[in-house]
């Protein structure tokens, strides 16, 4: 073991990491299905988690690196072959020099860095994945049984695959139609969504079949929303930088060391590398880039309020009004109460009071909001202009 | 023993199983069996060093962008 150090020797972290990505859910949207409704009473569950970027790609290189792509190379879908692999540590290597076998599974080999992992299969486009969910299941169980711990990630693309389908192609040349049948498109994406809660269901039950769930941590989390008809523009997500396509969630899995907590404050998905170094009693290593995000766990430990936090984000889409997937063209600063959207083309400002604007269909720039100026420094500092 | 070589100790099952491989061939003897397949595999490995320290240079090349649209479009975001 090198380049880090144990924060505490009193007592060895010895419970497996198993990261369960639900690509595309919406928490609004899931939130009242009876599996998921009942895991979200067994852990901490943070409601308001704000992505980097509202597509996989970018969201899941912050998610693995804790930061933000602006800075990590990985801020298009195009961004991947950009990552900055020398000056980043990936959770996955942090979990790898402590010994961990760490493996699991992609949508994509352009989605999740490879680094650190033993082995990380990518799925075939389309295709029915849990078999292969049940089989990397067991071999968490074999390591366990020769004495090896492990770090897993599942990525369950069911919802990304329906989208696709159902959305982003049935639409292509007629997203007037889309945005009319707002309420249609709400009730098919809650049917796919029941696909996603019986996912959630079967996996629970493979994993006690096994005996993993008290000696792992689990983590249910989604990368990005779905824009259901709500704003012209976007069919699916990656367009915009509005909450129904930036808000995503964390359930953090394990008795022992979860409390049964909803902590509704706003954090950001970059939090979850430091969260996960503190949990292990690992120090983050000084020798590559600084993290963007902070632990969480002052959250998960403590009952009063958090110290607010500021999220960024930014978007290129593929498709849309100002298509731009090789660099982000619409950048934000979000914080609980307010968001700041910069749209590089064609050069406007958009500014919502989400205390009173959850939709953000009020801009209030030039209405002389002193939040406005401040937003806007700040943006630009992200941004380093 | 020449003053250019030196000893290098192998499982003895593993030298018999090359030995066995070089019947029939060119190599005279297992040390020169085994010096040709460690030269290959170091070639191999300094054309992959040579090949990612270009595409770190380069960032961005064509190759890549060309693989990440056939990526893209197996997500089903680009026709």
């Amino acid at each position: 073991m090198k380049n880090f150090k144990k924060t505490s020797g009193d007592k060895k972290f010895n419970k497996n990491i198993i990261m369960i990505a639900l690509d595309g859910v919406r928490f609004d949207q899931i939130k009242d299905f009876p599996m998921f409704k009942n895991m979200t009473s067994k852990g901490t569950l943070f409601t308001n988690v704000i992505t980097y970027a509202p597509h996989s790609i970018a969201s899941f290189y912050s998610i693995f690196t804790g930061i933000y792509g602006c800075h990590n190379g990985v801020n298009s879908y195009f961004g991947t072959p950009k990552f900055k692999e020398n000056e980043c540590k990936t959770i996955t290597e942090y979990m790898k020099e402590l010994g961990y076998t760490c493996f699991g599974d992609s949508m994509n080999d352009l989605i999740v860095p490879k680094k650190g992992f033993d082995y990380i299969k990518e799925q075939k486009a389309f295709q029915e994945f849990f078999d292969s969910h049940r089989d990397i299941i067991s071999e968490i169980r074999n390591n366990n049984d020769n004495g090896k711990l492990c770090f897993v990630h599942l990525h369950c693309s069911y919802l990304h695959n329906d989208v696709v389908h159902e959305f982003i192609k049935k639409y292509k040349n007629n997203e007037d139609g889309f945005y009319k049948n707002k309420e249609n498109n709400i009730k098919l994406y809650r049917k796919f969504l029941d696909k996603i809660d019986n996912y959630v269901k079967k996996i629970m039950n493979i994993l006690e079949e096994n005996n993993l769930i008290e000696n792992s941590v689990i983590i249910f989390f989604s990368d990005h929303g779905t824009s259901l008809g709500e704003k012209k523009g976007e069919t699916s997500y990656g367009n915009f930088c509005y909450d129904i396509t930036l808000k995503t969630f964390f359930l953090f899995l394990n008795k022992e060391l979860f409390p049964v907590k909803i902590i509704n404050q706003m954090v950001r998905n970059v939090d979850i590398v430091p969260t996960l170094l503190e949990l292990i009693g690992v120090s983050i290593d000084r020798h590559y880039m600084d993290l963007d995000g902070k632990s969480l766990m002052d959250f998960i430990k403590s009952s009063d309020q958090q110290k607010k936090r500021i999220a960024f984000c930014e978007t290129g889409g593929i498709s849309g009004q100002w298509p731009s997937p090789k660099e982000p063209v619409i950048h934000c600063i979000r914080t609980d109460e307010w968001k700041l959207v910069y749209n590089r083309i064609p050069n406007t400002y958009e500014l919502y009071d989400l205390r009173n604007d959850l939709n953000e269909e009020n801009n209030l720039v030039d209405k002389n909001i002193d939040k406005e100026a401040v937003l806007k420094a700040v943006l630009r500092d992200y941004m380093n202009l | 023993m020449p003053r250019n070589v030196t000893t290098v100790s192998i499982p003895k099952p593993l030298a018999d199983k090359l030995r066995e491989r070089i019947n029939g061939t060119a190599f005279n003897n297992l040390s020169s069996y085994v010096t040709f397949v460690l030269r290959e595999v170091l070639a191999k490995v300094n054309q992959r060093i040579e090949k990612e320290g270009n595409k770190s240079k380069e960032a961005f090349t064509k190759e890549d962008e060309e693989e990440v649209k056939a990526r893209l479009r197996s997500l089903g975001y680009l026709d």
